[in-house]
């Protein structure tokens, strides 16, 4: 897998692992039965802290988007599959929506840095005000 | 490996104090041929100088940092960082400071008789290993000294301040006991050492002076040690 | 209570009158990566010299596998199940690569050789370079060669990576985090480089001034505190108590700058309250969280 972290910005190290593997599966870089690399050659690899790693597994896990089988490693899930597809029809929606709010802003004066601003700010709010991964109802 | 540090550590002085006895001992004989009488102020001589201060030299700390910057950070950071009871750092240097000095003597007195043909019709070699044993114990209470003072001072100023120490020591003793015929004469391991000694006559009451003199400093300085904080 | 690979509690020491360690406090999980975070001059070594005995408190009790780090017969097994990592030129400059080892190995009756061998050829280690000759690189995975081939429970490192050229650096992280990985070692290194530690750190501690002044668990550290940023129409109206949770407050003219450790949304909607005003939340870094925690206890502003 090819990831990019940022260890400098607030956000969790183990959450950016997550969304980084669910983007993969949405994208198709990861599908159902691939196996993902075990906890230690991913903390080699990426140069992170286990613990971290096996966190975001264990999380990915629950959250159904990957299995642990016991013994053979962490595979990404039917249900893992299913999601992606979902979500990546939610995406487009999703990319729709947002290239209408940004066009609108743009037409009423709002730089893109404005705009930006304006969403990370939101987003804080949301992911501090309840956990990210409940805001994602699946 | 101990021990090879502790040697590989030390060897440059050995070697410079054996050239040094090397040179002493040839330059007396070019001046004065060995015989009997000189033989003993020869040792005079040269022995003052040099055991106390290969003795003095070998006297030990624990571990000599190699840049004493940042106080004392160098070998001695990862030498205490092993799990090694720092007696035994202390104690493996002190052997091979000692197994130096006792060669350099061994090396001096019997290379004399080895060397000087002359002198060998006067003294055997049995005569020269009972000196050798004579100066170095009687020379263990600088290597006491040596040591205590090595736990206080920085390496390289102790064995300066053990010679100087030793050396007003022994004028001291001389001031008060010049007279060889005093009962207190028997202790004096000063001149035990500037006298020559045959196999028969071995100066036993100085020696054991000397070697309590030293114990007793060593001891203590074992303790400092084993109380230092690094 | 969970395994802890050292404990400390209420240590103090001082240098001729001088206070390093004031009252330290320390909980380090078996098997974690421990970033100790600090300042030069903060008390990070004089503590670690602790750990080693290296030094002795004067108050307080440090414990390492349990066994009091204190006393001299325990302390020499501790040094048994450690590996200590410095910088490299505290090895023996004038010995080899091979010479060191040599040394080093009848010390450890757990010896792998087929660790060394593995890591002399992972590391390139060239066996008759003298250490003098070795780059700080080079001499850095040296050591960390010793600690991991005597099978170390734990590693303690003291700045390992200060002088070391990035490649180098990463190199040292890969072989810490792959230790974890794969054997549980419990990684405990003090570093003043908040990148590093951010990396691969999974608790941190900030000692300032001899005193732990923040601890824990890096991921909750880091969702705790938020910067939440104010706006006001006109200057602060005035006497104006924040709820709890606010590590420190910043002002220049209209803005309001605070940091918190707590608490956000009732900081926030306290905020959002006052009439006119603008509020923005942003996360927060390691650095800020250290800075901020340093300068404030330098300027007293909290």
């Amino acid at each position: 897998m090819i990831l990019r972290l940022n260890q400098s910005s607030g956000i969790p190290l183990y959450l950016q692992l997550m969304e980084q593997v669910k983007h993969a599966v949405e994208t198709g870089a990861l599908r159902p039965g691939d196996q993902l690399p075990t906890i230690r050659k991913l903390a080699e690899d990426l140069v992170m802290n286990p613990n971290t790693v096996a966190r975001a597994y264990r999380e990915l896990e629950h959250e159904g988007i990957i299995e642990l089988r016991h013994g053979s490693g962490a595979f990404v899930s039917e249900l893992g599959g299913w999601k992606a597809a979902w979500k990546s029809n939610l995406t487009r929606k999703a990319q729709a929506i947002v290239q209408n709010a940004i066009d609108k802003l743009t037409a009423s004066g709002l730089t893109a840095e404005e705009i930006r601003r304006l969403v990370e700010n939101e987003l804080a709010a949301v992911r501090d005000g309840k956990k990210l991964q409940g805001a994602e109802h699946e | 490996m101990l021990w090879y540090k502790a040697w590989r550590e030390t060897r440059l002085r050995v070697l410079l104090m054996f050239a040094v006895v090397i040179f002493i001992l040839f330059q007396v004989h070019q001046h004065v041929p060995l015989n009997r009488q000189n033989w003993a102020s020869l040792q005079l001589q040269f022995m003052w100088m040099i055991i106390p201060l290969s003795l003095a030299g070998s006297g030990v700390r624990a571990e000599a940092p190699f840049r004493p910057v940042k106080g004392l950070q160098g070998s001695m950071y990862f030498t205490l960082s092993l799990p090694v009871n720092r007696l035994r750092l202390l104690y493996v240097r002190s052997a091979v400071g000692l197994l130096e000095a006792a060669g350099l003597v061994a090396i001096g007195c019997c290379l004399a008789v080895l060397a000087f043909p002359g002198l060998r019709e006067q003294i055997t070699m049995a005569d020269g290993v009972a000196y050798a044993l004579t100066v170095f114990v009687c020379g263990f209470s600088a290597f006491g000294l040596s040591t205590i003072l090595a736990t206080f001072l920085d390496q390289q100023w102790q064995g300066m301040v053990a010679m100087a120490t030793y050396f007003f020591a022994r004028s001291v003793t001389f001031g008060l006991n010049g007279d060889p015929t005093s009962p207190l004469a028997r202790f004096d391991f000063f001149r035990a050492m500037g006298t020559a000694t045959t196999l028969h006559s071995m100066p036993w009451v100085a020696m054991a002076t000397s070697a309590a003199v030293g114990l007793a400093c060593y001891l203590a300085a074992m303790k400092v040690e084993l109380s230092r904080q690094y | 209570m969970s395994n802890l690979a050292i404990e400390v509690n209420g240590l103090r020491k001082s240098f001729k009158g001088k206070a390093a360690l004031d009252g330290l406090d320390l909980r380090v999980p078996a098997g974690s990566i421990f970033g100790f975070l600090g300042r030069n001059g903060a008390g990070k070594t004089t503590t670690i010299k602790v750990l080693m005995g290296m030094l002795r408190s004067d108050v307080g009790t440090a414990r390492v596998f349990g066994l009091d780090a204190g006393d001299p017969a325990s302390s020499v097994a501790i040094r048994s199940r450690i590996g200590f990592v410095t910088e490299g030129k505290d090895l023996y400059p004038y010995m080899t690569v091979e010479q060191i080892i040599r040394f080093t190995r009848p010390f450890f009756p757990k010896w792998r050789d087929d660790l060394e061998r593995r890591y002399l050829r992972m590391f390139d280690l060239p066996p008759n370079k003298k250490v003098s000759d070795l780059s700080k690189g080079m001499q850095s995975k040296l050591m960390l060669l010793l600690g991991i081939c005597h099978s170390a429970e734990l590693l303690i490192l003291d700045e390992p990576t200060d002088g070391l050229d990035p490649a180098a650096v990463e190199d040292v992280l890969r072989e810490l985090v792959a230790l974890a990985a794969a054997e549980g070692t419990t990684i405990f290194f003090s570093s003043h480089q908040l990148t590093e530690v951010e990396q691969i750190a999974d608790h941190i501690c900030i000692i300032n001034r001899g005193k732990a002044i923040v601890s824990g668990v890096l991921d909750d550290l880091k969702a705790r505190y938020q910067r939440i940023q104010v706006v006001l129409p006109d200057d602060m109206p005035a006497g104006v108590r924040w709820v709890e949770g606010v590590a420190s407050v910043r002002q220049d003219r209209r803005t309001v700058s605070i940091l918190a450790n707590g608490n956000a949304d009732a900081i926030v909607a306290q905020a959002e309250s006052i009439p006119g005003a603008t509020v923005e939340r942003f996360p927060v870094g390691l650095k800020e969280i250290f800075l901020e925690h340093v300068r404030s206890e330098d300027h007293a502003l909290v």
